[in-house]
């Protein structure tokens, strides 16, 4: 193909008939807006059915498994992020608002500036106005104009607090860690000594400096894979050991989210409904959970606020609505455990500190429960709440007469072992043991018969705690711990010469027996 | 974890170690006895003057002292009664504990450690001067089985109180005041000042004389142990008792020196006494050998006479002798 090809017709380049590119422009903008629009409206729709199902109650039964079911669904939205594709939409339809004002104003700009400058000025002003309430939002929590974007904004930028935080941390480290590398390494110190001894012979320092040189690199290439090497047998182990201890543990998965399923609807009823019976098969539902594992905090509170609902103070006696005899014991029992509990498992959670407040301003500290039908557990419950201040002012508890029934003497047996163990844990070893919890132990060691085996072990545990036994890592104790640290006693101790210790004869008892 | 070897550290965990008792109690009753035998091992190894037990385990100890419990259960109780805090428990359902541990040491079985557990709760128990009363007089028979007490041990000292020594010398026992002086002097531990006095002067006033005589000797023998122990020196006895030192040993060795001497003087004038006594009834007796041997002679002569008489009366011609005057008689 050359000029002859068409002779001496020279062809034209088509023309654009179409709108103006402009135009062109703006249709696409508008289309993009009216298409968003239409996107969340569709997802609008499809929103509303999922709540329909959401609040349709598809089953029957107790309030329990009512709300099982009920917070099975909570879980699924929650899992399935069902509240970011819900706050989409309003991004969506703020998106469309944005590219239509743009579109808007980039058309009229070409028909007459004076108009476009009004809408450009609308839209901008409402784009502002967005990012200034983004901004505001994102600043100060307690901020009313709160939107998703604020909070990812204050999401990123503590993320970014804290990534930078770990990046200066991290490059400190690493210049301190060179830093010290160089100066234990041999040939830093042999460039070192050769530069004293250059100061009288410069000359032939040059010389020497490379042949010697080379020992010292040798040392450091030794250390640094001596290094290498241990780095990698201690992660090889670590991560035999953690793979280890995840083979031989036991996989309680499903149990756990049912259990955690169950605290959840607990707390749930407990904060949302007004109805008393509701109220009195949560917490007895709540009291048959033996083994509880990282609950819900708002559970504490829950129980709390139930309690307080069914009693009241007047002139330090307790007094219990008339009717609600139950609920009060049943949700006296079910604070004592969650409080404690939630003190082991998360000993600086806030609920904590905030029930103790709540409690300190409804009962005071020498409030008077004796004579009451849950006398025990209430005293347990304000010697655990109200420890801070009228400590010694209160009456003890007398356990003597002491004898509940057995799931009653588990729980509160858990309960003070909890304690317990929150203060082994959190250090407290002087006094490992609340002197209060002592005179429990002791009444329910001495019942004949004895009591469960699980309020068995755990008075035993209390007993190894204060005894400064080394409990970490230990979930049950017997007597063997106590034992172990009595066997360190010496024989010889407070005897005298050639006397033979306390050994009784075994034939004798078992006659008189 | 506390060193357990240290007996101030096991004492501070005494309220922990007390409420196991009950539960090592019934593992005896079961057969296991190794719990127990600890828990009299640590309540031993740090026991103090004023107990080792927290008290709230005494109205628990009572219910396992009752005539209802199976025998190895009170008999734990008893071996663990020396723990109580004795001092500290006042009259009261107390008065009712004293009583049954009285049954209670009485039925189970007397092994060395219930003798000496009894002994040593009797001292502490009659050191409290509201159960004192109600302590049975027989119960201090339990002191004449000779039983041992450790080297650090609340009944000696409570024992040597005042009140306890005039209360065993007013049982007029001598006995069971020579068991008692036994039990209480030993090289562990010192008389207060009216303590020794007193004891001074039941040595002098009930255990004079010279029918006392087996029991100054056995006291006697004791105090020469107690003082050949104190000989020892403090090396020896603070193997035992950490808390000697030189200086007590020195009080306690002026003490019973003091004690012995006493002792010695009551039986020197035994010894006069009986000497005395002896040579009184040497002359009486020579006396009265004397004057048998007179009348014994003065009869002999009498049938000599008749027997002559009566030969005489058989010979004709031949006169009666009885009827010859005096003067011409043999």
């Amino acid at each position: 193909m050359d000029n002859t090809t068409f002779g001496g017709d020279v062809p034209t380049v088509p023309q654009w008939l179409g709108p103006p590119r402009s135009t062109v422009h703006v249709q696409a903008i508008l289309y993009a807006s009216l298409g968003t629009s239409l996107f969340s409206g569709f997802l609008a729709m499809l929103g509303k059915q999922w709540l329909n199902r959401y609040a349709s109650t598809d089953m029957r039964g107790t309030v329990i498994e009512r709300s099982q079911n009920r917070q099975q669904k909570l879980n699924g939205v929650v899992a399935w992020y069902f509240d970011n594709v819900m706050e989409s939409l309003p991004l969506m339809l703020q998106a469309a608002l944005l590219l239509l004002g743009g579109a808007l104003s980039r058309y009229l700009w070409e028909i007459d500036t004076m108009i476009a400058s009004v809408v450009l000025g609308i839209t901008s002003f409402g784009v502002i106005f967005y990012l200034f309430i983004v901004v505001a939002g994102s600043a100060s929590a307690s901020c009313p104009y709160q939107t998703p974007g604020s909070r990812a904004l204050r999401s990123a930028a503590s993320a970014l607090a804290s990534a930078t935080q770990a990046l200066v941390s991290a490059a400190l480290a690493v210049a301190l860690t060179t830093r010290r590398a160089l100066g234990r390494s041999a040939t830093v110190q042999n460039i070192r000594a050769k530069e004293w001894w250059s100061r009288r012979n410069t000359g032939g320092f040059q010389k020497r400096v490379p042949r010697e040189l080379h020992g010292a690199l040798a040392v450091d290439c030794y250390r640094l894979g001596r290094a290498v090497v241990l780095l990698l047998v201690a992660f090889g182990r670590r991560a035999n050991a953690q793979l280890v201890v995840s083979l031989s543990t036991p996989t309680h998965g499903s149990d756990q989210q049912m259990t955690l399923l169950n605290s959840h609807c607990i707390s749930w009823i407990l904060q949302t409904s007004l109805d008393k019976g509701d109220h009195l098969s949560a917490v007895e539902y709540l009291a048959t959970m033996i083994p509880l594992p990282d609950f819900d905090p708002t559970l504490v509170t829950g129980c709390f606020s139930v309690f307080v609902g069914c009693a009241k103070v007047t002139e330090g006696g307790l007094v219990v609505t008339q009717g609600l005899e139950q609920l009060a014991t049943a949700s006296a029992m079910c604070l004592l455990r969650t409080f404690s509990h939630l003190s082991a498992v998360y000993p600086m959670s806030g609920v904590l500190g905030d029930v103790r407040q709540r409690y300190n301003r409804v009962f005071p500290p020498d409030a008077d429960f004796k004579d009451f039908p849950f006398y025990h557990t209430l005293g347990s419950i304000h010697r655990s709440l109200n420890s801070g201040r009228g400590h010694w002012q209160w009456a003890r508890i007398e356990w003597q007469d002491y004898n509940p029934p057995s799931h009653e003497h588990i729980v509160v047996s858990r309960a003070l072992t909890e304690l317990t163990k929150s203060r082994y844990r959190r250090g407290k070893r002087g006094k490992n043991v609340l002197r209060w919890i002592l005179p429990f132990v002791l009444h329910s060691l001495s019942l004949d018969p004895l009591p469960s085996a699980s309020v068995v072990v755990d008075c035993l545990s209390i007993i190894a705690i204060d005894l400064g036994c080394d409990i970490s890592g230990v979930d049950a104790l017997d007597e063997r711990y106590a034992l172990a640290w009595w066997m360190s006693i010496p024989l010889t101790r407070n005897q005298l010469p050639g006397e033979g210790s306390f050994e009784t004869d075994s034939s004798e008892t078992q006659n008189h027996d | 974890m506390i060193d357990a070897a240290d007996p101030d550290a096991i004492h501070s965990k005494r309220k922990a170690v007390t409420a196991l008792f009950m539960y090592a109690a019934r593992q005896e009753r079961d057969g296991r006895r190794a719990m127990l035998h600890t828990f009299l091992q640590a309540a031993r190894a740090s026991a103090t003057l004023w107990g080792f037990m927290w008290c709230r385990i005494t109205p628990l100890i009572t219910t396992l002292l009752d005539e209802g419990s199976p025998v190895s259960l009170r008999q734990a109780a008893v071996l663990a009664l020396p723990y109580l805090p004795w001092r500290d428990l006042s009259s009261g359902d107390n008065e009712h504990l004293v009583q049954l541990w009285v049954v209670a040491a009485v039925t189970v079985p007397h092994t060395n450690e219930v003798v000496q557990s009894v002994a040593d709760t009797l001292l502490q128990t009659s050191s409290n001067s509201s159960l004192r009363p109600h302590i049975p007089i027989e119960t201090w028979s339990w002191l004449n089985e000779c039983p041992s007490l450790p080297p650090i041990c609340a009944g000696r000292f409570w024992g040597l109180s005042l009140s306890v020594v005039r209360m065993v010398r007013a049982l007029g026992d001598a006995e069971t005041l020579t068991s008692y002086l036994i039990l209480v002097w030993a090289e562990w531990e010192y008389l207060d000042d009216e303590s020794l006095s007193e004891m001074c002067t039941l040595i002098q006033e009930d255990l004079g004389g010279i029918w006392m005589g087996r029991y100054r000797v056995v006291l006697l023998r004791h105090l020469d142990h107690v003082l050949g122990q104190l000989d020892l020196g403090s090396e020896y006895l603070r193997q035992h008792d950490p808390r000697i030192n030189e200086g007590d040993i020195r009080l306690r060795n002026g003490q019973y020196v003091e004690l012995k001497e006493v002792l010695l003087e009551v039986e020197r004038g035994a010894i006069d006494e009986l000497i005395r006594e002896f040579s009184g009834s040497v002359a009486l007796f020579s006396q009265l050998i004397i004057s048998s041997y007179a009348q014994a002679q003065g009869a002999v002569r009498h049938l000599c006479v008749r027997f002559l008489s009566s030969a005489c009366s058989l010979v004709p011609g031949h006169s009666d002798p009885s009827t010859t005057p005096p003067a011409n008689r043999l």
